[in-house]
């Protein structure tokens, strides 16, 4: 099996990928490219030789840092069962960091929820970790993650100045996406990795 | 932390220097000279210098006291030229210009 190498800038996002939560994950993808790391997901390969599960670890393995909302807990109306995707990316996560090489081993996370402390009603076993509310509200995912990633050192942009620049960002992204023949709504991950990553290079 | 963008971008005669949002430019004869009065404008503000080739995709970029960008996901050198292109199109876009 090949060596993992875990890549210092590389943040993973576990988090739903429904349309609701988008302007969360957008938010998210945002903050993390604006402050000089890099966004992965498990929606980044269509790889059909690949299955979930090896391109998740796969993943997971090559970032140091993760963030995992799991704030998509609800049980579905319709088979009443709640999604156990995010959670067991979390464990996945948790485990490498556990067990893992010296260099899994140094891995962080962010845990995200919508309210505070409603995690000890369903994920108990996580107290301890770092975890915070985002209220559903992309612009305090921004904040949330921001203020994260700048106690692993450096000097990063305030979260106020962020929240600006991606309200800028939303006021183009309609007219970047005209220019691609693209709707924004039907943006894959790679394709708005590319934009924010145009965008923040032409335009911060 | 207020930051700038400058693009060094290939002109009618020569290379022009654009602050991004802005709506007018300032020209050289040469794209080094473009890059030098674009970090002369860096030295105690953040903001980074973006450098086109003769052909109007991004060469190269100079970060100043901001954080370096990541590269994305790989994807083809087409549809990253495609992008390129439609980004910067609408960065410069008056529709989109600071000023108004």
């Amino acid at each position: 099996m090949a060596k993992t190498y875990v890549r210092s800038k590389d943040v993973f996002i576990n988090c739903p990928f429904d349309a609701s939560y988008k302007p969360i994950f957008n938010a998210i993808v945002f903050a993390v490219c604006e402050l000089g790391f890099r966004a992965r997901c498990a929606l980044e390969i269509d790889d059909a030789g690949d299955t979930r599960l090896d391109k998740i670890t796969r993943i997971i393995g090559e970032c140091k840092y993760g963030i995992h909302d799991i704030s998509a807990t609800e049980l579905n109306p319709a088979i009443h069962l709640p999604r156990f995707n995010m959670p067991l990316e979390l464990g996945l996560f948790l485990g490498c960091k556990r067990y893992g090489s010296p260099s899994q081993r140094s891995k962080s996370l962010l845990i995200l929820d919508r309210e505070p402390y409603r995690y000890r009603n369903f994920i108990s076993d996580v107290s301890g970790q770092d975890i915070h509310a985002h209220g559903a509200d992309p612009n305090r995912a921004i904040i949330e993650v921001r203020n994260w990633l700048a106690s692993k050192g450096g000097i990063l942009p305030g979260g106020a100045t962020i929240q600006k620049r991606y309200a800028r960002f939303l006021t183009m992204l309609p007219a970047m996406c005209q220019a691609l023949a693209l709707d924004s709504d039907d943006l894959t991950f790679t394709d708005l990795s590319w934009v924010v990553n145009r965008w923040l290079i032409s335009a911060r | 932390m207020p930051s700038s963008t400058y693009h060094v971008m290939p002109a009618k005669k020569g290379w022009a220097l654009r602050k991004a949002g802005a709506t007018d430019s300032k020209t050289f004869t040469t794209q080094r000279e473009a890059i030098e009065d674009a970090r002369k404008h860096l030295t105690s503000a953040p903001g980074q210098i973006v450098i086109h080739n003769a052909d109007g995709n991004i060469r190269d970029v100079e970060f100043h006291k901001l954080p370096k960008i990541q590269s994305p996901p790989r994807i083809s050198r087409f549809k990253a030229r495609k992008i390129d292109r439609a980004v910067t199109s609408i960065v410069f876009d008056p529709r989109f210009s600071l000023s108004t």
